[in-house]
């Protein structure tokens, strides 16, 4: 099984003190900056916010125990953290594929809205945000992987880039590439409500 | 939304733009104290500390010469084909020599072990990974390892059964494949890959996918988990094995349909005399303490029980306040893992599991894990206390309804009922799916031409084929569990409710009048007598029951009994709103006096059937201040209803109250909360302006 380096060998971080009954202060100050960024990134990916809860507490849990081997010159804390969740999503999405559990469900989607003002409008709208997500989950991974940074982590193409470790051209034609997909794919759910089941 | 410098160098076609813009109108709700609650998981896990290095002993190779030889526990299947786990881990005996330090190559854990930071494993098998680093030190006193143990082997060979591809199977394909999986010091297997291949690649593809599902004991070294590989066989073989145990599937005895209880279980002819039933001091206790007590026996360690927090917490799946829901569903998982595996007759564990399960919405997992609970408590009879075994059945019934709600009544209209019909001002003439008419068009007719819409109804409605069995199993359930606690009251009220909804009001009198004996008089009991009694027009009786359950319920449910909201005046409600405890009743008093159609009766018709009508909106949907909950309590019950399968995830009720339109509700599937659409909430709105409410 391939597995890229996650945890750089050299140039590791001052290993902190073990004894103290709070986190190593640098760390803490990864979780309080890019904790909302990771939940982000995985919500967009996974069907409940349970589910991201979970997936976003196992990739601090394993940042905060290959901490003291994290190598600042290789990659940012947060392409670091992103990484993290990235295998950690395709786990839990692997371990879900056998339990036929992927279908976002809108009544498990209460926490996903958008900025409507009535009732009515916000529950068309969670209606098309499901869609949206059933119809992303049907996309290639690295469709998802993109649309996620990119929707759910909100990050701007630049900085998908220097995530990526691709140009920001690249970023903008596989961003386009990807959106035209969803969009063909929700369509062709729309027009078949058995498929979109 | 693409910010503006990305939008000007690579700008969006304006299809794709606005795609763009909505998915960036997206908004992220966290849970308030997630952020604070896994703060806190982390720190208590650097506190704690990560694994260190730890040995192996090299039991692997024997192991797996054993593993061959020894035979597991089939699984039933759709076709004779079995999948099975070698036991290669219980039946292994840890070697007594002490471990020489010259026999251990210490290695750091390969590139994808830092994934998990497992720090160090020392192995001694002749397939030392190549990468091996100098020798660390070690002492020659370690105490032999205990090595990992599955956990739920049962579950687990199901989860394998279900992943062996079926075409394989149907064409007698099976093979031996070799699982190496890191299982770490929690007992949470990952990294998992092939050691030894079947030479069907599809047959390795489906153990590895189920590896990550299993569940096990850690390695212990010197009395603490270690982290550590294992390796075990999976035999997947499609051909028949007679002579293995298989279980059978469990077998209940579902009640027929229609929902009727044989008339002398049911029958109180004499009424209920209030002046008899004991003080109210709450739920009977006597239905929960021995559930408790069976779960505090089988977890055992009394130290490990109180980490988990209060017996009810653990018992209910409810994390309790102050605990990250991450850490204390894993930690509580484990215990009662262990206590399943420890008290292997005792269904109480799977009992509180499967309520974990059931609160992480994982439906599937929940049900198998109170299916096999009913099934050990079937198999231990009578040693099981019969109100575990109650809740088990419960439960059960809870689930099964689920699916019945998704399917009960549902249909289509067909598009050629249309025909000849004609309505101008509706615009919708979206076709649905072969032939059958969409939503969006018979809520269109509905609410434009509704005369015309009730005929096309008439003409069109195509009732899919009901599954009954869900209710059927549903309603055999709680009458299980009823035959064992006669006072549970989940399966009393999930029952007598049904009675309500088929208003079949004499028996719902005699089952409620039953629930209220056998539970000292609960609450839920009184009202559903009193709504019975009301709808049959012996409103003088009920009322006694009405206002003795008033003083039984909790305040919030006695305030939503009484509430007026719906059917005060529009300017009246905020002032009403406003109004708590006595004064709020006085209100209320007043409000009834001066609407009370024969003042020289003691009692208020009126009156009774609000309190009939929100009893019903209360126990069926849920709440009184829902949106089905404000159509029943204002208008009653429609005269018929018709309920649509959109074909798309959800149902569209159609709430028929004679020559109007119908008033609109959607659901989804599977869930059992309903709002009005949006043109049913216009509509309802609107009737409150025509008829001001009385």
């Amino acid at each position: 099984m391939r597995v890229e380096h996650e945890v750089p060998r050299t140039g590791r971080v001052a290993s902190p003190r073990k004894d103290e009954s709070v986190l190593p202060r640098e760390f803490e100050a990864w979780y309080v900056e890019h904790r909302s960024a990771v939940f982000r990134y995985v919500r967009f990916r996974v069907a409940t916010r349970e589910a991201a809860e979970d997936v976003t507490s196992v990739v601090f849990m394993k940042a905060l125990r290959s901490f003291d081997r994290y190598d600042p010159r290789r990659a940012a804390p947060r392409t670091w953290l992103l990484r993290i969740a990235r295998n950690a999503v395709t786990d839990h999405l692997r371990a879900l594929r056998r339990r036929g559990s992927l279908h976002v469900s809108l009544d498990r989607i209460p926490d996903l809205v958008a900025d409507v003002p009535s009732q009515d409008e916000r529950v068309i709208k969670q209606e098309r945000i499901q869609r949206l997500l059933n119809g992303s989950q049907k996309l290639r991974k690295a469709d998802q992987e993109i649309l996620s940074l990119r929707y759910g982590t909100g990050l701007s193409n630049a900085e998908i880039a220097e995530h990526l470790d691709i140009s920001n051209n690249a970023v903008a034609v596989r961003l386009h590439r990807a959106l035209k997909r969803l969009k063909s794919c929700v369509e062709a759910m729309a027009a078949d409500p058995i498929e979109d089941r | 939304m693409i910010n503006e410098k990305d939008s000007e160098e690579h700008p969006l076609p304006d299809d794709l733009r606005a795609l763009d813009e909505e998915l960036s109108s997206i908004r992220y709700e966290e849970r308030p104290s997630f952020g604070p609650e896994l703060q806190a998981e982390l720190a208590r896990a650097w506190t704690t500390g990560p694994p260190t290095a730890v040995a192996v002993r090299p039991y692997l190779a024997a192991a797996a010469l054993a593993g061959l030889l020894l035979a597991g526990v089939a699984v039933p299947s759709a076709r004779a084909s079995l999948v099975r786990i070698l036991r290669v881990f219980d039946d292994v005996e840890p070697v007594e020599a002490p471990i020489r330090a010259a026999e251990v190559a210490a290695v750091p854990a390969p590139v994808e072990e830092a994934r998990d930071a497992a720090a160090f494993v020392m192995v001694s098998r002749a397939e030392t990974p190549a990468e091996a680093v100098e020798p660390v030190e070690t002492t020659a006193t370690l105490q032999p390892p205990i090595p990992p143990r599955m956990l739920d082997r049962a579950g687990a060979e199901a989860l394998l059964q279900e992943a062996y591809p079926r075409h394989l199977q149907e064409e007698r394909v099976g093979g031996l494949v070799w699982l190496r999986v890191w299982v770490d010091v929690d007992g949470r297997p990952s990294l998992p890959n092939v050691w030894r291949g079947s030479g069907v690649q599809e047959l390795d593809v489906a153990a590895l996918d189920v590896a990550p599902l299993l569940r096990f004991e850690p390695a212990v070294q010197s009395g603490q988990a270690v982290a550590t590989w294992i390796e075990f066989p999976v035999l997947f073989d499609p051909e028949e094995e007679g002579d293995l145990p298989v279980i059978e599937p469990l077998t209940l005895d579902p009640m027929r349909l229609p929902i009727v209880h044989p008339r002398d279980q049911w029958e109180f002819d004499e009424p209920l005399d209030l002046a008899t039933l004991p003080d109210w001091s709450g739920e009977a206790p006597s239905v929960l303490t021995p559930v408790e007590s069976a779960l505090v026996d089988a977890i055992g360690d009394p130290i490990v029980r109180r980490s988990l927090g209060p017996i009810e917490s653990i018992l209910s799946g409810i994390v309790p306040n102050g605990r990250a829901p991450t850490e204390w569903r894993a930690s509580a998982t484990a215990v009662l893992e262990g206590a399943m595996e420890r008290a292997q007759a005792n269904p109480a564990p799977l009992l509180a599991l499967g309520r974990i399960r059931l609160r992480q919405g994982l439906r599937t997992d929940a049900r198998m894990l109170f299916e096999r609970g009913l099934r050990i408590a079937i198999d231990a009879d009578p040693a099981v206390p019969p109100s575990v075994v109650a809740e088990l059945h419960y439960e059960r019934g809870r689930l099964t309804r689920e699916g019945w709600l998704a399917s009960a009544d549902v249909g289509r209209v067909q598009s050629s009922a249309f025909e000849g019909r004609a309505c101008a001002q509706a615009r919708s003439s979206g076709q649905g799916v072969s032939g059958y008419a969409s939503v969006e068009r018979l809520i269109a007719w509905n609410y434009l031409c509704p005369q015309e819409s009730s005929r096309v109804f008439e003409r069109g409605f195509e009732a899919k084929n009901d599954d009954m069995a869900d209710l059927s199993l549903t309603m055999g359930s709680f009458r299980a569990a009823l035959d064992l606690v006669p006072g549970h009251v989940g399966s009393n009220v999930g029952l007598l409710v049904q009675l309500a909804a088929a208003e079949r009001w004499e028996e719902l009198l005699a089952g409620a009048r039953r629930f209220a004996r056998h539970s000292q008089g609960h609450p839920h009991a009184l009202v559903l007598a009193g709504l019975a009694l009301q709808r049959l027009g012996r409103t003088g009786e009920a009322a006694p029951l009405f206002d003795e359950a008033l003083e039984r319920l909790p305040s919030a449910e006695a305030v939503e009994i009484r509430d007026l909201t719906y059917v005060i005046d529009a300017s009246e409600i905020a002032r009403y709103r406003r109004l708590w405890g006595a004064e709020r009743r006085d209100w209320e008093a007043s409000y009834w006096l001066t609407r009370d159609r024969t003042p020289g009766t003691a009692v208020n018709e009126r009156e009774i059937e609000h309190m009939a009508r929100t009893t019903y909106a209360m126990l069926r949907f849920g709440g009184v201040m829902s949106d089905p909950g404000e159509v029943w309590v204002r208008f009653g019950g429609p005269k018929d209803v018709h309920i649509v399968d959109d074909g798309a995830g959800q149902l569209t009720e159609f709430w028929d109250y004679g020559s109007g339109p119908d008033i609109t509700f959607v659901r989804r599937v599977a869930s059992q909360t309903m709002d009005l659409t949006p043109e049913g909430r216009a509509y309802v709105d609107d009737l409150g302006k025509i008829f001001p409410p009385q």
